[in-house]
């Protein structure tokens, strides 16, 4: 059906690799595949990778336009990171950086027609996010040792509290990862959906005559107004899910309330 | 930029180095050191810049209901592999609950926390603006 909202989300393979396990019969085993989805992410990483070379090729002191959008990103993720994570936070600024750009590119991306939005699909932001807790965790522990595990224990708090209030801030930290991969990826995927069901309304409406075609109007308007909206969601949330990822690396160098 | 305040009616002699267009260059160098200055190390002074009402509401949301669920996933896990009945699942329910309203009640204390701050100081305002 053409007017599918869900259809776009579709992952197709491109060119498989082979297949792992399996009996040989059709639909057994593990298939690794180049799919569409895999296929945005080179994209994305290349033209991330592109315009970060090109524009500072010329590396002008006074900085031309081009090169002023790269200086420009870097002094704003610089910025998040320096004042969620402290001056020590900047160690991490090149993941941050990736991750921001990945995302945001990404998201933009999605708007364009016919392209495919992998930050629609949960288990990439999973993936994301559990790289982030698994930074954090790592991180926290090969410096601060034992003493990581204080951010489960509140300062000034009394003793016959703490086996209440542990098992809260254990959940409370493993609830991260959900919330901020869950954040992106509704975002994303209700934003999608939202659009194509108003544009739907357009060439559905269309087809029943003039009536139906002065009625697409209005879908038309919603439809222009949900892509604008669309747009500062996706860099609103390529936002929101760096700058939560400079705080929990905040937690791992810092690990006090 | 929006902060300069020369009108032409206050304009001084040139050769004043005191001059509007002078001190306002001290006051953009001055504002400029203090950005590129290390924040010390204090998380409490982070800023989050100017997020979304609706970022905002989502992100409140979805604190609470991951805490939940992850809550209920480790009880479920426990049930499973316990056979405890539904005893480990009903508790660690509770407690998602809790962890849930303890996300919240950071996140709203945090955004709290920027908005004094951004009441405070108005003159700071060009650096939240990005």
């Amino acid at each position: 059906m053409a007017n599918d909202p869900i259809h776009q989300f579709v992952i197709e393979d491109i060119f498989t690799f082979g297949t792992i396990g399996g009996d040989g019969a059709a639909d057994t085993g593990v298939t690794i595949a180049f799919t569409n989805s895999a296929l945005f992410m080179v994209l994305t990483t290349g033209l991330i990778a592109a315009w970060l070379v090109l524009t500072t090729r010329g590396r002008g002191l006074v900085p031309n336009r081009w090169q002023l959008s790269s200086e420009l990103m870097y002094e704003f993720v610089a910025n998040m990171v320096r004042s969620n994570a402290g001056t020590e936070g900047m160690k991490f600024f090149p993941f941050v950086f990736s991750l921001f750009t990945f995302i945001l590119i990404g998201n933009w991306f999605g708007m364009i027609p016919y392209f495919f939005t992998f930050t629609s699909h949960i288990i990439v932001t999973f993936a994301l996010s559990m790289l982030v807790m698994a930074v954090v965790v790592i991180y926290g522990f090969v410096k601060n040792g034992p003493k990581f595990l204080k951010l489960f224990v509140p300062s000034g708090v009394p003793g016959y509290i703490v086996p209440i209030v542990t098992p809260i801030e254990v959940i409370s930290f493993l609830s991260r990862p959900v919330s901020l991969s869950v954040r992106l990826f509704g975002n994303m995927l209700a934003g999608h959906i939202t659009l194509k069901v108003f544009t739907g309304f357009v060439v559905s409406l269309g087809s029943l005559g003039a009536i139906g075609v002065a009625g697409a109007v209005l879908p038309l308007f919603m439809g222009v107004a949900i892509t604008a909206l669309e747009l500062m969601v996706s860099t609103v949330q390529a936002y929101v899910f760096a700058v939560l990822t400079s705080m929990y690396l905040n937690d791992a160098i810092h690990p006090s309330h | 930029m929006a902060n300069s305040g020369n009108t032409p009616g206050e304009q001084t002699p040139r050769d004043d180095h005191s001059g509007p267009e002078t001190s306002d260059l001290a006051e953009r160098i001055k504002r400029a050191q203090r950005a590129r200055a290390p924040h010390g190390d204090d998380a409490s002074s982070s800023r989050q810049g100017d997020m979304s009402t609706l970022a905002r509401g989502l992100r409140i949301g979805t604190e609470f209901v991951a805490a939940i669920l992850v809550g209920s996933f480790i009880g479920f896990a426990i049930d499973q592999f316990a056979g405890t009945g539904p005893w480990a699942l009903l508790g660690f329910f509770f407690l998602g609950f809790a962890a849930g309203i303890l996300n919240v009640t950071r996140v709203v204390a945090e955004l709290n926390a920027q908005s004094t701050a951004s009441d405070k100081d108005p003159g700071d305002k060009n650096e939240k603006v990005r």
